[in-house]
């Protein structure tokens, strides 16, 4: 058993308006009203009944001209911070990779082993210098 | 114009610009009538508010007997349906086979659901006569809010007999 329910979208909220036993009358009623200015959206929903199983079937038939261009319009706003974001990390990935290359240029090695030798000469000569003066002492 | 069926062909013909389903008709007004309220006051949808439609109607009080509710006004084609005033019955006492029984057969779905449901089929009238016929009941509230009657709205065609 099938019915068709015409939902308006009123107030925030989606809700049934009319219930027909006729497809196409429903379906024309609805396309009659979403040519109007009355609903922000419309939609008609196809409930079918299963008698063995008790169980009801939803599904959307049509959607107004309003629901269709606000899906579409949210569709590519979703694409586009969806590209966004996909450009932006990878702006970040190759800033981070740059910053990486550049640290190991700016490393030299021999400044390293020169101011580790010189902090060793140090050490030394503080050893040295404080037997020394225990010597003296 | 048919006069066994009561329907005057000049009746059904609508007016420029006017929807030419009958039962899209009365739902339309359904829905100018109540505007942003949730249902139509009675008076609102009367022989006087539209008296070409309501030729076709009956409005039924469900006030007191929800499971089986009385007649309070028809209009005249409707009532040619039935072949007898209606006014005062409950709907359990319909004869069967007529349009007025078909019209209301599903008001308890109507006032579950609480907005217009339109049904349509076929049946056999007392004269042996296929009759396919498209309905509507829709709420109405005296106070706009808690549904206290109902108005039902049928129109019909013979099927030839081939």
């Amino acid at each position: 058993m099938r019915s068709y329910e015409i939902h308006t979208f009123q107030a925030g909220k989606w809700q049934i308006d009319s219930v027909f036993d006729d497809r196409e009358l429903a379906l024309f009623e609805a396309g009659r009203m979403d040519e109007g200015r009355r609903y922000a959206g419309i939609r008609v929903v196809e409930e079918e009944f299963d008698e063995l199983t008790e169980k009801t079937k939803m599904r959307t038939i049509f959607r107004g001209s309003k629901v269709e261009k606000a899906n579409a319009t949210a569709l590519e706003k979703s694409k586009e911070t969806r590209h966004k974001a996909r450009a932006s990390h990878a702006k970040m990935s190759q800033q981070a990779e740059a910053a990486r290359a550049g640290k190991a240029r700016n490393t030299n090695p021999y400044l390293l082993i020169g101011l580790f030798a010189a902090i060793t000469l140090l050490g030394i000569g503080a050893v040295i210098g404080l037997r020394s003066l225990y010597g003296i002492m | 114009m048919n006069v066994r069926l009561g329907i005057a062909v000049a009746d059904t013909k609508p007016q420029s610009g006017t929807e030419r389903r009958m039962v899209l008709r009365l739902l339309e007004f359904w829905r100018e009538a109540k505007g942003d309220g949730a249902f139509p006051t009675p008076d609102q949808l009367n022989d006087a508010a539209m008296p070409e439609l309501f030729s076709y109607c009956v409005v039924l009080d469900v006030s007191q007997r929800p499971t089986d509710p009385v007649v309070i006004a028809i209009g005249r084609s409707m009532s040619s349906y039935a072949g007898a005033n209606l006014v005062g019955r409950s709907i359990s006492q319909f004869e069967p086979n007529t349009l007025p029984t078909y019209t209301v057969a599903y008001v308890a779905e109507v006032l579950r659901k609480r907005v217009p449901i339109s049904r349509g089929g076929s049946f056999v009238d007392s004269h042996g006569t296929t009759i396919l016929y498209r309905s509507m009941v829709a709420p109405l509230a005296r106070d706009g809010k808690t549904v206290t009657a109902l108005i039902a709205a049928a129109n019909c065609r013979e099927v030839a007999s081939s």
